[in-house]
């Protein structure tokens, strides 16, 4: 016999215990939630591997709509030359868009694109901006400083 | 995949046998599993040291560089060879892979909630906002422009703070990215497995191993930090750099040996190098070392030398990596200075602090969420212990002013700077007092008696 009749009862305590402390509410619900329940993603991370996806998952619209819109200008080319010019969060939700906008370090690090906040200071240097247009992200270059103005002005509207 | 896990092993060889460097260098002898998991966390933070003083000395922070930069700190940590090696054997000799029975069910748990936690932190990017907008995003580039003064400061960070913080992450976050993990932050369930291996070890020098595990079970089960042990930030490390501090210091108490004292300074140096204000608690800590001196009737002498191997390593890595490497170093101003409180004289919001702290976060619902039941499990020992008929001894009285402090030390800091918030930055760094409350309770006199009467029970 490996084990005494001793270490048994000792072992029967041990799970009573644990058992218990993970009845109370709070500790069942992370258990279950965060331990257990992470069984199923687990079986389904595991097939995706691919590090977009992965990004996708965690950062959801954050990521998705920040990409898209330095895929505009990656696509012209000029993505590294660019200060552009993105309204807040609350002006994507007034328009019915799920948008938490990242801070400009944020945005360098999803899309190594250069943002900038329109209540900034800065703002003014921005050449580019991104905006909606019926119900859909758009980006421009501004063509003059009267337009910057007014659409830095227009996006504190809704700060 | 394959290559990354390779290039896991192989530098967390590395960062074993520097590790193994300096605790001989410190003359530090340990029980085999506590060892272990010691020699891997300091050689981790002696590599997180390393990108950064490339980047001081305007070297390139190229693989090639990193990589040799290792390799050199790791064999010069290890000179003389043999003697080294002999220390490595000694260290782990009698090491025991047996377990008991009832040991295995609770292990058995853990381990398996630290594979949901290794598996998130490769899996998923880093998410706190506190990293991506800082440490991460400034790690991404580095490796891109080879320098951590790249174009993230060329950005507007008027919104965020978290660029200014000394580069303890952005240098792990740089090494395990060039090993192969896109994310980095594996570096973490390194810090996290080790830690619990040597918490195990260091509650079962006087607890029963059922307790320990039971103990160990429990500390792991605080929903928020176990959170923070796959989301890499600032404060699970520093908790844990901060206890091992105390541990060595404490242990020092018993044994009087001066290089674990010496070591118990590098280590609250690491800690303060991954956040610097724990610099303010170092002196109430060392308040223990002037009541041990005092009690030991040393002279002014030993006092002296005592304080300043237990305060010099932080005080210079603050300066090092605040002073110097923010204040200077860095492309982009960020005046620390502008952070302190202007009005030190009015103490109603340190007394206000302390409240919010206790009614919000402590002892509150919303705590309850944050970290289970761990606290009153805490505060359960602590009242039967003060019931209890043995007289409170040293160790326990130890861990305990550890865990004041922090609960003490909080609030004064968040009324020093009063960026240091209550629902991000106190709330974590509330983290640090958890494995003291543990190791508390590893040295109860109530839980040590119940111990040995088990063990009694178990040979009759």
């Amino acid at each position: 016999m490996f084990f005494s009749w001793k270490q048994l009862i000792l072992t029967a305590a041990g799970i009573v215990v644990a058992a218990v402390y993970f009845m109370l509410p709070e500790n069942k619900e992370w258990i279950n939630k965060r331990v257990f329940g992470y069984g199923r993603d687990f079986v389904h991370q595991k097939n995706n591997l691919d590090l977009e996806y992965r990004k996708i998952k965690r950062y959801d619209n954050a990521y998705v709509n920040s990409t898209l819109i330095a895929s505009f200008f990656k696509k012209k080319g000029i993505d590294q030359n660019v200060l552009v010019i993105v309204p807040s969060t609350n002006y994507f939700k007034r328009y019915g868009i799920d948008y938490e906008v990242p801070e400009p370090a944020v945005f360098y690090y999803y899309t190594g694109l250069k943002t900038i906040e329109p209540f900034r200071e800065d703002a003014k240097n921005a050449n580019c901006f991104v905006a909606l247009k019926n119900q859909q992200l758009f980006v421009d270059s501004f063509r003059s400083d009267v337009e910057r103005r007014d659409s830095i002005h227009r996006f504190n509207q809704l700060k | 995949m394959l290559t990354a896990l390779l290039n896991l092993i192989l530098l967390s060889i590395l960062q074993f046998f520097a590790g193994t460097g300096l605790l001989a260098m410190f003359k530090i002898r340990l029980k085999p599993w506590i060892f272990l998991p010691i020699a891997l966390l300091t050689g981790l933070a002696a590599f997180s040291f390393l990108p950064f003083l490339l980047q001081l000395f305007y070297l390139p922070l190229t693989a090639f560089n990193i990589s040799l930069s290792l390799v050199i700190l790791s064999w010069l940590v290890n000179i003389p060879l043999a003697k080294r090696l002999e220390f490595l054997r000694d260290s782990l000799s009698g090491i025991s892979f047996r377990f008991k029975l009832y040991e295995i069910p609770p292990l058995l748990l853990i381990a398996f909630i630290v594979a949901v936690s290794i598996w998130r932190c490769y899996y998923y990017p880093p998410t706190p906002r506190d990293l991506t907008s800082g440490a991460e995003v400034i790690a991404e580039y580095a490796i891109r422009e080879k320098t951590m003064i790249n174009s993230v400061f060329s950005l507007n960070l008027e919104s965020t703070n978290n660029p200014f913080k000394p580069p303890f992450i952005t240098c792990l976050q740089i090494i395990y990215k060039y090993a192969g993990f896109s994310f980095g932050q594996i570096w973490l369930s390194i810090v996290f497995v080790c830690f619990l291996v040597f918490l195990y070890q260091v509650l079962s020098t006087y607890l029963h191993k059922l307790f320990s595990a039971l103990l160990l079970l429990f500390f792991l089960a605080i929903p928020e930090m176990y959170a923070y042990t796959f989301m890499a930030l600032f404060d699970y490390s520093n908790a844990v750099f901060f206890c091992l501090s105390l541990y060595f210091l404490f242990e020092y108490f018993k044994n009087g040996k001066t290089g674990w004292l010496a070591f118990s300074g590098l280590l609250m140096g690491i800690a303060t190098y991954i956040r610097s204000e724990t610099l303010l608690l170092v002196p109430l800590i060392a308040i223990t070392l002037f009541v041990h001196y005092w009690r030991k009737k040393n002279n002014w002498k030993n006092l002296i030398i005592g304080s300043a191997l237990l305060l010099i390593p932080a005080t210079l890595i603050y300066i090092l990596s605040v002073t110097i490497y923010i204040g200077f170093y860095l492309p982009v101003k960020y005046p620390v200075g502008n952070l302190l409180r202007a009005n030190l004289w009015n103490p109603l919001p340190l007394i206000q602090r302390f409240g919010q702290m206790n009614d919000q976060i402590l002892f509150s619902k919303s705590g309850m969420m944050l970290f289970g039941y761990f606290i009153y499990v805490f505060v359960g020992v602590l009242l039967v212990d003060a019931v209890w008929k043995e007289k409170w001894d040293t160790r326990s009285l130890n861990w305990l002013f550890g865990a004041l402090v922090v609960y003490l030390g909080l609030p004064f800091i968040a009324f020093l700077f009063p960026l240091f918030d209550l629902d991000h930055t106190t709330k974590r760094g509330l983290f640090k007092i958890f494995p003291l409350m543990l190791l508390y309770m590893g040295n109860s006199r109530f839980l040590i008696h119940l111990s040995e009467r088990i063990r009694e029970w178990e040979k009759s």
